[in-house]
């Protein structure tokens, strides 16, 4: 490295033998990603030739160093190349070649002369079980050396899902009692690469970025790389047109199999997973899971351990105490529904016959009654106007003989 | 007095539900059983027959039919709402149970007598009962949910900026530690609680129908309520 001058990208990927030819194709397709206009493309290349490198220290918590391994293996080695060369870790505790004191003395050493200027890119999370005890790094919890990183970073890159959601070690119940960087460091800006590997292309973009703009990328509301991270793995998938036409595959290996229809009813989660897999594509752009025949697992996603399993659409649910699903709350309740509903029916059409019955027999009862009550007022009238005949000069008696009539005439409108 | 407490004669009906809350009724109900059977082909869609990927595309218009379905049962809903401030007394009781009201509660406490067989008398009520509207705010509140959900995975799906004012759905989702699949696993729960409910309420509206003291289909479709002739013994035999 040149003392008077900080090197560059492109001295850096020059370096290692890339040719100018591959340089710029990875400008253009970077600008691609990043959905900017062809002519971003040169922008970038001007940028990464010009200005000085972007340092990136890399660090790794509890995880399974599967993002690493998915960056050192690429198999063409154009994109190893590249990646390597954009990246130019300047600290990797897995890929580097000191250990032990060395490594730690490079690992101060580089925060000190980069201060400020420098990407932490975190793989993996640190444990707050027992003190942290559950990952030692150089003697002291891992906690430690996150928190020192990323005190003098100028942006801190969760790496992957460990980093950014917690992933496998944070699956119920979590027994280290991992968190995810963002809820960890909070005095700097976190940027989500999710993923189980993340994309290594993601990082370079993310890079190339920095350097060209000379400021952070939109992140989305949940922090993840918006360029990367705006829509559902099925939105952009090859097997599309299979799911819309209604085209599954129904069990492994069958016609539909073969023929590369959809893996939706095999349990794919490309529906509500956001990744970009099906544009950047794995290994060098050969294929991605779904392309290659398996169902997305949603490794992208906050939580996708805890979710059921891979092979199935339906969710585990695990606030029912058993692991109940949509299904079979939905079974029970329809049943208890349906058949309390028979039950009460049935209850009510016993009823309502029995109460029909009683009130068909006590109207009659009554009717009966009424009538032989009636029967005698009639018989009572009769006498009583026979009665004011005989006395035609008393006026009150004659009134109350029209009231009575009037009363017996509104009874008999009603009814 | 609201019309709520008028007790009409038998024979005499009175205007309940508005126009508004009735057109409204109906294109709910016709929208939300489409969402029941669209939804659940979208969930477990059957395997195309024959023919290709090129000229199919029948689970995309099982997909279309749904958010057809979906947003006239969303601005229909709105639209209830909104109703509610400018309707009748009727309109606002499915949304605001009156339970700050004593009446209300003795009101309750007969219904459920009348449904535990425990009171032989059926009751005349000129709006909902109050289980009733129990069980309807549980329904409007479920639909509610239902297009919040929706809303969140539709929001997850497309491009269009205006949807993303339903971004919050979706980080509410993540704020639980979840993702996007929650909000078809709740989704699905909604869809559940709303199938119990459309059960409940066929079942007891016909149950009404034929043991209570009122109409009610014939209600909810011209308006009118109308006590029938009564049907207790005194009443009926002071009639003869
Ligand atoms: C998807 C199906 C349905 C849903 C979600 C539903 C929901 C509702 C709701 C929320 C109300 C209260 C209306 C208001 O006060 O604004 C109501 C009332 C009513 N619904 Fe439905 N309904 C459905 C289907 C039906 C069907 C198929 C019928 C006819 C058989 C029906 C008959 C009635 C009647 C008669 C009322 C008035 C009840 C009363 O007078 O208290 N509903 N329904
Ligand atoms: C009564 C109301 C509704 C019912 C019963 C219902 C039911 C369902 C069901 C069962 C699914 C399948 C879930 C699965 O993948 O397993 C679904 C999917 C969906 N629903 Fe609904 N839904 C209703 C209302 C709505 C509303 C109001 C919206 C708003 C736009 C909506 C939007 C969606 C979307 C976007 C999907 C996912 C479709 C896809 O996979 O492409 N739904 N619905
Ligand atoms: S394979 Fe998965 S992501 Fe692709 S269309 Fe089918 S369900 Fe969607
Ligand atoms: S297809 Fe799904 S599970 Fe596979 S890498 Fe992409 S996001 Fe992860």
């Amino acid at each position: 490295m040149s003392v008077h001058t900080p090197e560059t990208h492109y001295e850096a990927i020059r370096r290692r033998g890339i040719s100018r030819r591959d340089f710029l194709k990875f400008c253009t397709m970077t600008a691609a990603f990043l959905g900017l206009s062809h002519s971003m493309g040169a922008k970038i290349a001007q940028a990464l030739e010009t200005k000085p490198r972007l340092p990136v220290i890399w660090i790794n918590g509890l995880s399974c160093s599967c993002c690493t391994e998915s960056f050192i293996r690429s198999s063409h080695p154009l994109a190893k190349d590249i990646i390597l060369a954009m990246i130019s870790l300047d600290y990797n505790d897995t890929i580097m070649a000191a250990a032990g004191d060395q490594a730690m003395a490079a690992f101060e050493e580089t925060i000190k002369k980069y201060r400020g200027n420098y990407i932490l890119a975190v793989e993996g999370n640190p444990p707050f079980g027992e003190e942290g005890m559950f990952c030692i790094d150089g003697g002291r919890p891992f906690l430690h050396k996150l928190e020192t990183g990323a005190a003098g970073a100028k942006a801190v890159v969760a790496w992957g899902n460990c980093a950014s959601w917690g992933c496998v070690q944070a699956a119920r119940p979590n027994p280290t009692h991992v968190r995810p960087v963002h809820k960890v460091i909070h005095d700097k800006p976190v940027i989500k690469i999710p993923g189980c590997p993340a994309i290594p292309e993601v990082m370079s973009a993310l890079v190339a970025y920095i350097v060209t703009f000379d400021s952070l990328p939109d992140v989305d509301g949940e922090g993840r790389f918006a360029s990367f991270y705006g829509k559902h793995v099925h939105d952009q998938c090859v097997r599309r047109a299979h799911f819309d036409a209604g085209e599954f595959v129904e069990s492994w290996d069958d016609e539909g199999a073969r023929k590369g229809y959809c893996l939706y009813k095999m349990g794919c989660k490309g529906p509500t997973t956001f990744n970009a897999c099906p544009a950047t594509r794995w290994n060098n752009g050969v294929s991605y899971p779904i392309e290659s025949g398996h169902g997305c697992l949603g490794c992208a996603e906050q939580g996708f351990w805890d979710q059921g399993s891979f092979y199935s659409r339906i969710m585990d649910i695990p606030a029912f105490g058993t692991m109940a699903t949509a299904q079979t709350i939905g079974k029970a309740v329809g049943g208890v529904v349906v058949a309390g509903v028979a039950v009460h029916a049935a209850l009510s059409a016993v009823s309502h016959l029995k109460k029909t019955r009683c009130e068909k027999e006590a109207a009659q009862l009554e009717a009966e009654d009424i009538a032989t009550t009636n029967a005698d007022a009639e018989t009572s009238l009769k006498t009583k106007n026979a009665a004011l005949t005989e006395n035609e000069a008393s006026t009150d008696a004659g009134q109350a003989a029209s009231q009575a009539h009037t009363h017996s005439k509104k009874e008999g409108n009603e009814s | 007095m609201d019309m709520l407490h008028i007790r009409p004669r038998p024979g005499q009906g009175v205007y309940v539900f508005e126009f508004p809350v009735r057109i409204w009724h109906w294109t709910m109900a016709l929208a939300v059983f489409a969402l029941f059977i669209t939804g659940h082909f979208i969930g477990k869609p059957l395997h195309t027959l024959s023919g290709g990927a090129d000229d199919l595309f029948y689970l995309g218009y099982t997909i279309m039919a749904h958010y057809i379905a979906a947003f006239i049962l969303i601005i229909g809903m709105v639209c209830r709402i909104i109703w509610a401030f400018f309707g009748n007394a009727a309109s606002r009781q499915i949304f605001l149970p009156r339970v700050w009201d004593k009446d209300w509660w003795a009101d309750l406490k007969s219904d459920i007598k009348w449904y535990l067989f425990l009171s032989k008398e059926p009751r005349i009520h000129m709006g909902h009962n109050p289980l009733a509207q129990l069980g309807m705010g549980v329904c409007v509140l479920d639909i509610v949910l239902m297009c919040l959900t929706g809303l969140g995975i539709y929001q997850s799906k497309t491009g269009d900026e205006f949807f993303h004012l339903f971004r919050f759905v979706q980080d509410f989702a993540y704020w639980t530690g979840g993702n996007v699949i929650d909000l078809v696993v709740w989704h699905r729960i909604g869809m559940v609680i709303l199938v119990a409910f459309v059960i409940l309420h066929l079942y007891m509206v016909i149950r009404e129908e034929l043991m209570g003291q009122t109409t009610l289909i014939s209600t909810m479709v011209s308006g009118f309520r109308l006590v029938r002739a009564a049907k207790t013994a005194k009443e009926s035999a002071k009639r003869q």
